[in-house]
């Protein structure tokens, strides 16, 4: 059943996701050609205008997809799950984690197919002359040096920060699911609700996260002298990832908690 | 035989109110029951409760002898009041999309009933009215073979002309060892059809009975009687 839903999750979605990454696709040819042809910094004015139009577009774009994107799946979630559709699926004979499992799962593909779309796209566009690709390079190797002065890049603290990425993209699913989850919970301005949980929790995580660094900066600085800023630069994935997956379980619960036990669809 | 549901002084309250009070309820197989009551008597919280979509305060209740969850899930076909459908999908996608998850669910039993009222398998459920939406779930709900149907207002959005066509949709396409659990408003519409009769009034069944039974002990139809019980 868990592949049933998700198949419905995927065929619920796609329909408004697919075309607007080709769109970026098509986009990103456009910014590519503009930048290859140089028209951004022509002797035309009417040239330059246009082309330097094009490239803003083309980062707009980026940003209108990535929060389209996450707003649809907020959307999704709500109307099937707890608006009228609601009636449908939590009559469907399935696992309710299966529900929460299928629709975390879409959404993950989504977000993270659009950031690899996107990084894609950007290191596209750095092909398109070699002045560009220079710039890329020297800012990549800028970067690496920059973290690796705080702490040593390997093969595997770059496999386990893209492992801590995803762990977190999870995480901040299902503290939305959590949310709106919780908004359920009033009988009057449920949206609301969920908005002031979402605003709570995100300031209950900043403490402990400024909790986390004064004490790992002062158990540094008592060890080896470390200044603050190496100690947050040093933080590394690890952080990130234990984070996330106490996060992730917390919030989990409480989605299928107020799913299961707490249900009171309108 | 085993009651296919079993009410054992079940309760609901609402933040202090009290939605269902202390109900208990057996009905048996094979019956058209009517839930008979007006608008906030515990009808649809009985409703919500059956179909696990609302957790009982107090009290218990059994479905063919489990508790509600997966299992009972696949025993009960549910039409709740409420327009469930994706709109974006198609009226075939959703036929399909029922095939998928119950295995009771008769194909070829769901397009004879589209052709019969005309509604075309390819549209899109937004580009359809409120009432053909609601022929579309009915004919989703009744082409499942379940033991117990739980109808909830099949026929209020429907046109009077079509109603008498989705009643006999209703009696001739279910098992007659299955339950078909009614809760309406328009009495006189389904009362030829009804085997027994429930009425429920703020939160308390006041009457079960067989609906022969009541007309002649009440010299009356059900319709005129509950004008009579629930008059304001």
């Amino acid at each position: 059943m868990l592949g049933k839903l998700m198949k419905y999750e995927f065929k619920a979605t796609w329909k408004l996701l697919v075309p607007m990454d080709i769109f970026l696709i098509l986009m990103s040819i456009l910014a590519y050609m503009t930048v290859h042809m140089t028209l951004f910094s022509s002797e035309n004015e009417l040239i330059e205008m246009t082309g330097t139009l094009v490239l803003a577009a083309y980062i707009i774009s980026m940003f209108i997809i990535m929060i389209v994107t996450v707003i649809y799946l907020i959307y999704r979630f709500y109307v099937s799950v707890y608006g009228d559709e609601g009636y449908l699926l939590h009559t469907l004979p399935v696992d309710k984690h299966h529900i929460i499992i299928a629709k975390v799962f879409a959404a993950v593909i989504w977000i993270v197919g659009n950031s690899i779309l996107i990084y894609l796209s950007v290191a596209f566009l750095f092909t398109s002359s070699e002045e560009a690709m220079r710039g890329f390079k020297e800012a990549m190797e800028f970067y690496v040096d920059f973290i690796n002065s705080y702490s040593r890049v390997t093969g595997f603290s770059i496999f386990m920060t893209i492992v801590a990425s995803l762990i977190t993209v999870i995480a901040r699913i299902l503290k939305v699911t959590a949310c709106i989850s919780l908004g359920q919970l009033s009988s009057n301005h449920k949206v609301l609700v969920s908005f002031g949980f979402y605003y709570g929790i995100y300031v209950v995580q900043r403490i402990f996260t400024i909790i986390y660094i004064m004490t790992i900066s002062i158990v540094n600085r008592a060890n080896d002298n470390r200044s603050l800023t190496s100690s947050l630069f040093g933080m590394g994935w690890e952080f990130a990832l234990i984070s996330g997956l106490i996060y992730s379980v917390i919030f989990y619960f409480l989605t299928w908690y107020v799913m299961d036990k707490k249900l009171n669809l309108d | 035989m085993i009651p296919i549901v079993q009410c054992m002084g079940l309760t609901k309250t609402y933040g202090g109110k009290l939605a269902l009070n202390q109900i208990n309820l057996n009905l048996e197989p094979g019956r058209i029951i009517g839930l008979l009551g007006p608008n906030g008597s515990g009808k649809t919280t009985l409703i919500k409760i059956m179909n696990d979509l609302l957790e009982p305060t107090a009290g218990e209740i059994l479905i063919a002898g489990e508790k509600p969850g997966i299992d009972t899930k696949y025993r009960i076909s549910y039409l709740p009041e409420r327009t469930y459908l994706h709109s974006g999908m198609k009226v075939i996608e959703m036929v399909r999309y029922f095939e998928d998850f119950y295995p009771d669910f008769r194909v070829d039993r769901a397009f004879d009933m589209l052709h019969r009222l005309q509604i075309p398998p390819n549209e899109r459920l937004k580009n359809l009215s409120k009432g053909t939406k609601e022929k579309v779930q009915l004919i989703l709900v009744m082409s499942r073979d379940a033991q117990l149907y739980i109808l909830d207002e099949p026929i209020a959005g429907v046109d009077p002309a079509s109603r008498d066509y989705i009643l006999h949709t209703i009696v001739s396409n279910y098992n007659r060892n299955a339950t078909i659990l009614l809760s309406t408003h328009l009495i006189s519409d389904v009362e030829s059809i009804l085997d027994e009769v429930i009425f429920i009034k703020y939160g308390n069944i006041i009457l079960h009975a067989p609906a022969n039974e009541i007309r002649r002990r009440e010299g009356k139809t059900i319709d005129r009687f509950f004008r009579e019980v629930f008059a304001c």
